[in-house]
């Protein structure tokens, strides 16, 4: 075996606390994909850093493709393809103008360019959205067009940092594809990923977890299946034994009326000639967990939002708890607790001070904010961060602070927007398993998703495509009816059928 | 070269589809002028005075007459002294003239005669103004009123005034010109300021650095094309100067281009600096306005003359690069070409912003620590 990345008793130490990379030894196979998973705050990303030579060593050895990225970092960069967790692209810059730029950086010659540019737009499929500002493609395209940019170099190694966050399961499949292919002609690829099923399908795993490797082989090896795997990763990763959720047993459910507790009765929004939702009519009743499924732009964040009253329907209208959202707005708000897709606390304010504004904001008195903060400092593990600020948490601590937030003032319905998005193993389960506590006390939550294991958690499923919902019902229901083992190949399936219809129908 | 232009393009790409740049550097400079040639005049203004008159003599109608009829003031006369009052107070009047009864017999027996003026003290320009209108009026109607002009004592000498530079005394003459480089700190700095930042923020330069980019060329790649913008939103500002609001110009204009790049130079230099240090746009526009822009519009000389300001303040306005641009742009448009002004200027600003050049390129990072 010729190793592509050779590291050796390789340290990396910030400022503060504990090393991110922690006397590493690691050697990464020669044209094999090669899967880096672990919680976050393992040190992937400074790993990864580490190896393209945008970080230097503490103490230790890295040789990539055989040149030091400390030294010979020049002649490293036109050999390396590094895409970071932002893709790297030019929102306000179109898909051409984008690879124009890049192809230039990495000083490809013109003649070579209209070929090149043509072969990776057509791995891409994105020839079809050459003058688009990359800021306007969706979260899938993004992607392809972040990794059409980092080909173009023709690179020996591949460096991907966690590129399917928040990406539908067939943009991930597509770009599963074009990497596979990629291989074959004898790339190396280095790939950082949430999604276990990812990790299990590639050529070699490596886990993480506090700056040190624990598991580094075939994924096989581990498991044969995709859901073995998983289990043996997040025991490795220390494993989560479910107690029971304290977040519900403390949790007071007040309000109690009426047979549905959310209902959206033909809501659509159009913006200029295009409806981001139309016709979606639903009813959620108490203590269901109903899950928002689609591919980036189907229009779910759209509903979402529109539910909650953050954005104003073309048509139709929302309710919750009876309280019609465009009528009695703030009423309808007051049973809600929301967490955005996007990380909306304070980030320049302490855990602590977040978790006191957010009580004082819901109206909680004085001795029920003291006390309902030191429960969720407990049920959450926040002790150790508590005079930390927000934008400095790892991630999945983020999202928990999110999530506390949003539950904070007890209320009867949840709206959770891709809580789960970028968050390791164990964390998710932690999430679930709160979410589930609370829908048996009677909660009812509506929740978005790009995890297919998560998605057959839900009581019921909304699949959504280009603004409609397509398909209603139980994650079994959905099985059936695409004739699917899996959720995953329900999704491709349905939307797959959905997909001819339309082309059917145009002609 | 090839990844030098590489990076313009895109740097312009995205000046071009950014509203904000191209409200920056375009129509801010233009309210700017506006705002300076119709709003701000610090020249002579039209008052509105209180007139109480207890004396009914015949004379003292042709005072009145003379207040009436003066160009700067718009006299009302009160009978009512408690309305007259509260209309002062209440900012409707910017002063007042009380002409006692006795004001007409004591000048007929050619004692002292006496006029009240009160003036509202909270405006203290304006207050001036009234004080100066009331005298020259009063001195005026006196000099024509024959029954006492023979009174007046000759002067002994006369002073005779002529302004230099500037015969109307014309406050736009020099503003208009100096808010030149209001817009040119807020091009140089404000624009740049928020550049270098947006990259580290969205990521992008993350990618740049795995390619195969210089760190002269990241440098360069945002000093040109903003370089470029400022020049050519200057030139508009001259335009509008000179042929719009038909400003004098005496000098050259090679000179004022060419300090006027320096300046830009100079700027732009403070701008990529703060954003290339504090990689947060808010914080790095925050800096750049209270950092940059208002020592600028502060300390230049361009509101507030340097010499009148504390010794202290004077040595601070000496590090402050719009002092030695204003100064050079004053003199250009006011008195024309002066080599004792322009030549020790444009080595201040050269050398600064060499040095501030050099501290930009140290501190751009090629990694992410």
């Amino acid at each position: 075996m010729i190793p592509s990345v050779e590291i050796k008793n390789l340290t990396k130490q910030f400022a503060q606390g504990e090393p991110a990379i922690d006397n590493l030894t690691l050697n990464i196979e020669k044209g094999k994909i090669t899967g880096l998973i672990g919680p976050d705050g393992a040190g992937k990303t400074t790993l990864i850093r580490l190896i393209a030579g945008l970080l230097t060593p503490s103490k230790g050895e890295i040789t990539t493709l055989e040149l030091s990225p400390v030294q010979q970092r020049d002649l490293l960069n036109t050999k390396i393809g590094y895409m970071p967790q932002k893709f790297g692209l030019y929102e306000d810059l179109s898909v051409i103008e984008n690879l124009n730029l890049y192809a230039d950086l990495k000083g490809i010659l013109k003649p070579e360019k209209e070929e090149l540019f043509n072969k990776v737009l057509d791995i891409t499929d994105l020839n079809n959205f050459r003058p688009r500002l990359a800021g306007a493609l969706s979260g899938g395209m993004k992607q392809k067009l972040g990794l059409a940019c980092t080909l173009l170099g023709k690179p020996d190694l591949l460096l991907l940092d966690e590129p399917s966050v928040g990406v539908d399961p067939i943009s991930r499949r597509e770009l599963i594809k074009m990497v596979r292919e990629l291989t074959d002609e004898g790339m190396t690829i280095f790939w950082s990923t949430a999604y276990l099923d990812e990790a299990h399908s590639f050529d070699n795993c490596i886990v993480m977890n506090e700056g040190k490797i624990i598991y580094s082989g075939l994924p096989h090896n581990l498991s044969e299946t995709t859901t073995g795997f998983e289990e043996k990763v997040i025991e490795l990763m220390g494993g989560f034994n479910p107690e029971p959720s304290e977040l519900a047993e403390k949790f007071e459910l007040k309000e109690d009326n009426g047979e549905y507790v959310i209902e959206a009765l033909d809501l659509a929004k159009k913006y200029g000639d295009f409806y981001a939702v139309k016709n979606n009519t639903f009813h959620i009743k108490k203590g269901e967990i109903f899950g928002l499924l689609g591919p980036n732009g189907a229009g779910k964040s759209t509903s979402f939002k529109m539910m909650c009253g953050l954005a104003t329907p073309t048509r139709g209208t929302a309710k919750i708890m009876g309280q019609d959202i465009l009528k009695n707005p703030s009423k309808a708000r007051s049973y809600l607790g929301y967490m955005a897709q996007k990380f909306s606390l304070y980030g320049d304010m302490s855990v602590l001070q977040n978790l006191s504004f957010f009580s004082g904001v819901y109206g909680l008195n004085i001795f029920q904010r003291k006390e309902k903060i030191n429960e969720i400092v407990d049920i959450f593990h926040f002790k150790k961060y508590l005079d930390r600020d927000a934008k400095e948490l790892p991630l999945g601590y983020k999202q928990r602070l999110s999530l506390a937030c949003a539950v904070m003032h007890n209320p009867p319905v949840l709206f959770l927007d891709e809580p789960t998005s970028g968050v390791d193993p164990i964390t998710r389960r932690e999430f679930w398993h709160h979410i589930k506590a609370l829908s048996k006390k009677g909660v009812t939550v509506m929740v978005t998703t790009h995890f297919m294991d998560e998605a057959e958690f839900c009581d019921r499923i909304s699949l959504f495509y280009k603004g409609e919902a397509i398909a209603t019902g139980s994650p079994k229901e959905l099985k059936t009816m695409a004739n699917a083992k899996t959720m995953e190949e329900a999704f491709v399936g349905l939307i797959r059928e959905r997909e001819r219809e339309i082309v059917k129908s145009e002609r | 070269m090839k990844i030098l232009k590489a990076l313009i393009t895109k740097e312009f790409y995205q000046i071009l589809r950014d509203p904000s740049s191209i409200l920056i550097a375009f129509v801010l400079p233009l309210m700017l002028l506006i705002i300076y040639m119709y709003g701000v005049n610090l020249d002579t203004v039209r008052l509105t005075m209180g007139l109480k008159v207890d004396d009914p003599s015949q004379q003292v109608t042709t005072l009145i007459d003379s207040f009436k009829n003066n160009k700067f003031v718009t006299p009302v006369v009160y009978n009512n002294p408690q309305k007259m009052y509260d209309d002062l107070t209440g900012s409707k009047l910017r002063g007042i003239v009380v002409i006692p009864n006795d004001f007409s017999s004591k000048l007929d027996r050619k004692d002292i005669a006496a006029i009240q003026v009160i003036t509202d003290g909270s405006e203290v320009n304006l207050a001036n103004y009234v004080q100066n209108y009331s005298k020259m009026i009063v001195a005026q109607w006196l000099y024509y009123t024959s029954k006492y002009s023979g009174e007046i004592p000759p002067d002994l000498i006369n002073i005779d005034t002529r302004y230099w530079y500037n015969q109307d005394i014309n406050s736009h003459y020099f503003i208009l010109p100096g808010s030149l480089c209001i817009t040119m700190t807020l091009i140089g700095m404000l624009l740049t300021a928020l550049v270098v930042a947006r990259e580290w923020e969205r990521g992008t330069m993350e990618a740049l650095l795995t390619t195969k980019v210089t760190k002269m060329q990241i440098v360069l790649g945002k000093y040109i094309p903003y370089f470029i913008v400022g020049m050519i939103s200057m030139s508009f500002n001259v335009f509008m100067c000179i042929n719009v609001f038909q400003i004098p110009f005496r000098g050259s204009l090679l000179i004022l281009f060419i300090f006027s790049a320096l300046f830009l130079f100079t700027a732009m230099g403070q701008g990529l600096l703060i954003s290339t240090v504090l990689k947060n746009q808010f914080t790095a526009s925050q800096a750049a306005l209270v950092g940059g822009f208002l020592p600028a519009l502060m300390l230049s000389g361009l509101v507030f003359p340097i010499i009148s300001m504390p010794v202290p303040i004077q040595w601070l306005s000496k590090v402050v690069p719009s002092s030695y641009f204003v100064s050079c742009i004053q003199s250009e448009f006011m008195t024309g070409t002066v080599y004792e002004i322009i030549i020790p200027n444009c080595i201040f600003m050269g050398v600064l912003g060499i040095i501030l050049f050099i501290v930009v390129y140290k501190k751009t990072q090629m990694r992410l620590e």
